[in-house]
């Protein structure tokens, strides 16, 4: 949250770039030091639901980015006519405007991923990062700059994503993307899947490493 | 943070003005994507129906949406059966629905297995509406394909849905010509928890049925069962021709399709028996 409170206080005086450092800034800060999943543990659900493997975690990735950054551009553009009482009401409008939309081209244009994920891209709607990033940003700054907030943190989701897919895919069926990695002969000597992977709390594991790797490169501690 | 009114008049206008502009847009988009979606499933019926008389995902994939379809029409004959297993006719069928106030040139579009389909849940629909009991009153009509590439009938195959863990899952189970062994199983619309009980999807786990015999060594309907771990294991040696490989973690969802797939073969069975002999 600090870097849009931060950003929201300067951004009046700042003349508009494209690309300069701040928005470079936004980008860059939800990647890693400020990840929506591993340091503001947001959008935990999806994290754990889609990741048994690979294939799906990318279209959900794909998914969300769109909603996210569609959410915060839209909200950005109306966020001087929204009135307050209803704001949050008219954010949620929004984003599952939005949501519904992503799950019927999904449905038209790749119907087996749809399938899928079923119920998952729906469940969008509630994937925390979109309303916080709304709330928190895109009712405060310019359309770019939210748009830039979008990317940057579903980016940051989708690499977390990636790697607890990536992770369980591999440990779970030993596989990626469907292709089979670990060769047979290690099979034959012995080696079995981690049945455990494919289940929630594999899933829990993974990310809970991931969270601890995180948490101790970018130096942030709990008060 | 604004400059506009904040008026409770402003803030009413405002809530109309959006749902209007969402609702709008979505029913834009629906309409305009409903059809290629009705498209994307009658062709994912179509490949499960192929799947289950022994077509590969591999070929399956190679093959372009009209070619599978034409697969269906030219190898594929559909027969619908009464409840006493005589073929139905289509016209009884479209004259009934004509005069529900359908218009006929949205039934002479229909296939034979939709059109049994709109019958089927139309005459529930109304037996509840006049306040009877709907399953007096489900005229029971069943499909039945028949697969007869090049003239020759290869095997049949009978579409088997009802209850899993989460939802209704549906799918076809293929038979050789001796209308007992299994030629194939698919699954194509189900909710089942990923992971767990929507392996039934997997090829290890519907090749397990390939080869299996519907009936004991008496004749009788015994249906197929999944077993709880591995079948060597597990079942006595007698039953083996019986029974498959249970999946671990989805023990609900195997008695589900155990459930049905043998309300659905029992419905078949006695016109089985006459096709038998």
């Amino acid at each position: 949250m600090s870097v849009a409170e931060a950003t929201a206080g300067t951004q009046a005086k700042q003349p508009t770039e494209l690309f300069g450092k701040k928005e470079r800034k936004i980008v860059k800060d939800p990647l890693w030091d400020n990840n929506p999943i591993t340091l503001q543990v947001l959008g935990i659900c999806s994290a754990l639901a889609v990741t048994t493997s690979l294939k799906p975690t990318l279209v959900m990735c794909i998914a969300l980015t769109a909603v996210l950054c569609g959410s915060n551009v839209i909200i950005s553009i109306m966020r001087n006519f929204i009135p307050n009482k209803i704001r949050i009401i008219v954010m949620l409008s929004v984003i599952s405007s939005l949501v519904i939309l992503v799950d019927q081209l999904l449905k038209a244009f790749s119907y087996g991923m749809s399938k899928e994920l079923s119920v998952f891209v729906s469940l969008i709607i509630t994937n925390c990062i979109v309303m916080g990033r709304a709330e928190a940003f895109a009712m405060a700054n310019k359309p770019w700059a939210s748009f830039l907030d979008g990317l940057g943190n579903s980016l940051g989701y989708s690499i977390i994503l990636i790697m607890v897919g990536f992770g369980r895919e591999l440990l779970g069926s030993g596989k990626l993307l469907g292709f089979q990695v670990i060769p047979e002969a290690l099979y034959q000597m012995g080696y079995v899947d981690v049945g455990l992977m494919i289940t929630p709390p594999g899933a829990f594991i993974l990310l809970g490493f991931i969270i601890w790797i995180q948490r101790t490169s970018s130096k942030h501690f709990e008060d | 943070m604004s400059q506009a009114k904040q008026g409770a008049a402003y803030t009413y206008m405002f809530a109309m003005g959006l749902c209007l502009v969402c609702s709008i847009g979505l029913s834009l988009a629906y309409t305009y994507l409903k059809p290629i979606q009705a498209d994307n499933v009658r062709l994912d019926i179509v490949q499960n129906l192929l799947t289950s008389v022994g077509y590969t995902q591999d070929q399956l994939t190679k093959m372009a949406p009209d070619e599978v379809l034409g697969v269906f029409e030219k190898d594929f004959q559909v027969q619908i059966l009464n409840k006493d297993n005589k073929e139905a006719q289509r016209d009884f069928m479209e004259s009934e629905l004509l005069g529900l106030g359908y218009p006929q040139e949205t039934l002479t579009g229909m296939d034979k297995g939709s059109l049994m389909n709109l019958f089927n849940t139309k005459v529930r629909l109304l037996a509840r509406k006049a306040g009877k009991k709907p399953d007096d009153y489900d005229p029971g009509y069943k499909a039945l394909y028949i697969y007869q590439p090049g003239g020759k009938v290869e095997a049949y195959v009978i579409p088997i849905m009802g209850n899993g863990l989460w939802d209704i899952i549906k799918g076809y189970i293929a038979l050789d010509l001796d209308l007992n062994t299994v030629k194939g199983i698919s699954f194509y619309e189900h909710a089942e928890t990923p992971g767990l009980g929507a392996r039934i999807t997997e090829d290890w786990f519907k090749q397990n049925y390939v080869g299996k015999h519907i009936l004991d060594n008496g004749g009788d309907l015994i249906s197929i069962t999944i077993a709880k771990g591995k079948v060597v294991e597990t079942v006595p040696d007698r039953l083996h021709d019986h029974y498959v490989d249970g999946i671990s973690g989805a023990t609900l969802t195997g008695k589900g399709i155990n459930d049905f797939l043998k309300s659905d073969l029992s419905k078949y069975e006695p016109y089985f028996k006459t096709l038998r002999n």
